[in-house]
Order: C-alpha cells, then sequence, then structure tokens
C-alpha cells in the first residue's frame, strides 16, 4: 500500500484547508479594523 | 458565530470519518483510502463552479453586484479544491496506474476545467469597468460550466483509466467512512465559502468608505 502516498495527500488537503482558513480570518479581522478605523475619522470629520 | 458552530461541527465529523477510515475501517482495494480524500475534493470542486454558475446565472437576470462577487468567490475556492482534486488523482493515479500523469482523459479534461476557470479569474481581472467587468465574466462563467460534462462524460466517451463510480464496488463501511468525509467536506467548503464572501462584503465596503472620505476631501478641496 502506499502509505506515503496517502500521507502526501492528507497534509496537502488540510494544509489547503488551514491556510485557507487562517488567511480569511485574519483578512477579516483586518477588514474590521480598518472599517472601525474609517467610520471613526468620518465621524470626528463630521463633528 | 454560526459560522464557528458550523467549524465545530465539520471538526467533528472529520474526527469521526478519520477514525473510521484508519481504525474500524479496512478497504478491501487498500488504494481506496485515497477515496477518502480525493472523492470529496473533486466533488466539492463541481459543487463550487455549479455555485458560481448559478451566481452568474442571478447576476445576469438580477444586476445585482452580491451576484458577481459570490461567483467570483466560488470560482476561487472551487479552483483551490481543484488543484487538490488534481494533485491527489495524480498521486493516486500513481499508486494505481504507475505514472502520475498519463493523459488519461479524466486527467485531462479535469486540468482543461481548472485553465477554463483560471481563464475566468483573469479575464476579469483585466477588464475595467465593473459592469463590464461582471457581465463579460457572467457570460464566460456559463460558457466554462460546459468543460464539467465533459469530466464526467470523459470516462464513457474516451475509455478512461479512471473508474465510472457506478463500477467501484465498495463495503458499507468504506461508503460510510466516505460519507461522513464527503459530509466533513461540505461543511467546510460552505464555511469557507460564507467567510471568503464576508471577506469580499468588507472590502467592498472598505473601498465605499475610502471612495466617500476621498470625495469629501475633493469637494474640500474644490
Amino acid at each position: 500500500m502506499d502509505v506515503y502516498g496517502i500521507f502526501v495527500v492528507s497534509v496537502i488537503y488540510w494544509t489547503t484547508l488551514l491556510v485557507l482558513f487562517v488567511w480569511l480570518n485574519r483578512r477579516l479581522s483586518a477588514l474590521k479594523e480598518r472599517i472601525a478605523e474609517l467610520e471613526r475619522e468620518k465621524q470626528e470629520v463630521k463633528n | 458565530m454560526k459560522r464557528d458552530i458550523l467549524l465545530c461541527v465539520a471538526v467533528a465529523v472529520s474526527v469521526v470519518a478519520s477514525y473510521m477510515a484508519y481504525v474500524a475501517v479496512q478497504p478491501v482495494r487498500e488504494d481506496l483510502y485515497f477515496s477518502y480524500t480525493h472523492v470529496p475534493v473533486a466533488l466539492i470542486c463541481f459543487l463550487a463552479f455549479f455555485v458560481s454558475l448559478v451566481a452568474s446565472v442571478m447576476y445576469l437576470w438580477k444586476r445585482k453586484r452580491e451576484y458577481d462577487r459570490a461567483a467570483e468567490v466560488s470560482t476561487i475556492l472551487g479552483l483551490v479544491y481543484g488543484a487538490v482534486a488534481l494533485i491527489s488523482g495524480s498521486i493516486w493515479a500513481n499508486a494505481a496506474w504507475g505514472a502520475y500523469w498519463n493523459w488519461d482523459p479524466k486527467q485531462t479534461t479535469m486540468l482543461i476545467l481548472w485553465i477554463a476557470y483560471m481563464g475566468y479569474l483573469s479575464l476579469k481581472l483585466s477588464i475595467g469597468g465593473l459592469e463590464k467587468r461582471a457581465l463579460v465574466g457572467a457570460v464566460y462563467n456559463i460558457l466554462a460550466f460546459s468543460t464539467i460534462p465533459l469530466t464526467f462524460l470523459s470516462v464513457t466517451l474516451w475509455g478512461s483509466l479512471h473508474p465510472k463510480a457506478s463500477e467501484v464496488t465498495m463495503s458499507l463501511p468504506v461508503k460510510q467512512t466516505l460519507s461522513l468525509n464527503l459530509i466533513a467536506a461540505l461543511l467546510f467548503f460552505v464555511y469557507l465559502l460564507i467567510t471568503a464572501f464576508a471577506v469580499w462584503s468588507l472590502e467592498d465596503r472598505v473601498n465605499r468608505l475610502t471612495y466617500e472620505e476621498g470625495g469629501e476631501e475633493g469637494e474640500g478641496g474644490d
């Protein structure tokens, strides 16, 4: 049995999911912070 | 919060599926272990492109930017899943057929499909106006979807080494494990799709806020 191949396929699959998960969540938090910052600036300009 | 619950359920299902795959279930053909990853990934890839097709059709019908964005996000995820399906398929091909790449009809049509959808992204990046980009992208996306039936039919049309789904004999525990892996992969895909859509929506909002700010500055400057 190609145990090495099965292991490599599993590593590729889970690494891809993990990278997507981490990247999307980091991007999501960065954008939320940026929106809060922009809205604060907008409010300051109005005041 | 709902996304977190979805993620927890997906992880729990994968843990159970892994347990079943490596401890409880012994497939008759040992290379069927590859199917636990390759089959769900390939099916999710097709599902992602189907979601993208539906979103493109909806865009042409309703002309709402959200549909165009959903089509784009789904295509990107489909391409990622497609790449994993191609790589895992090649590794399985090496174990079962003796070579990573055989120019088998299934492998070749899958590669054509992947390139066709890369073309969708390239096309969208190369067009300037938002409306025009969305419109041309939606039409191209509908045309690109024709490669999916081709991939399915390749097995019967050109005598592929790739087995037909109906020809593969699996014991009940193997089928159950495969189904669990499929459910887990589906839950992960839905989670990633929702998160990616949220990211793209927030990017849009940032652009709008920045543009409004720029507009105000511009007005102030005048």
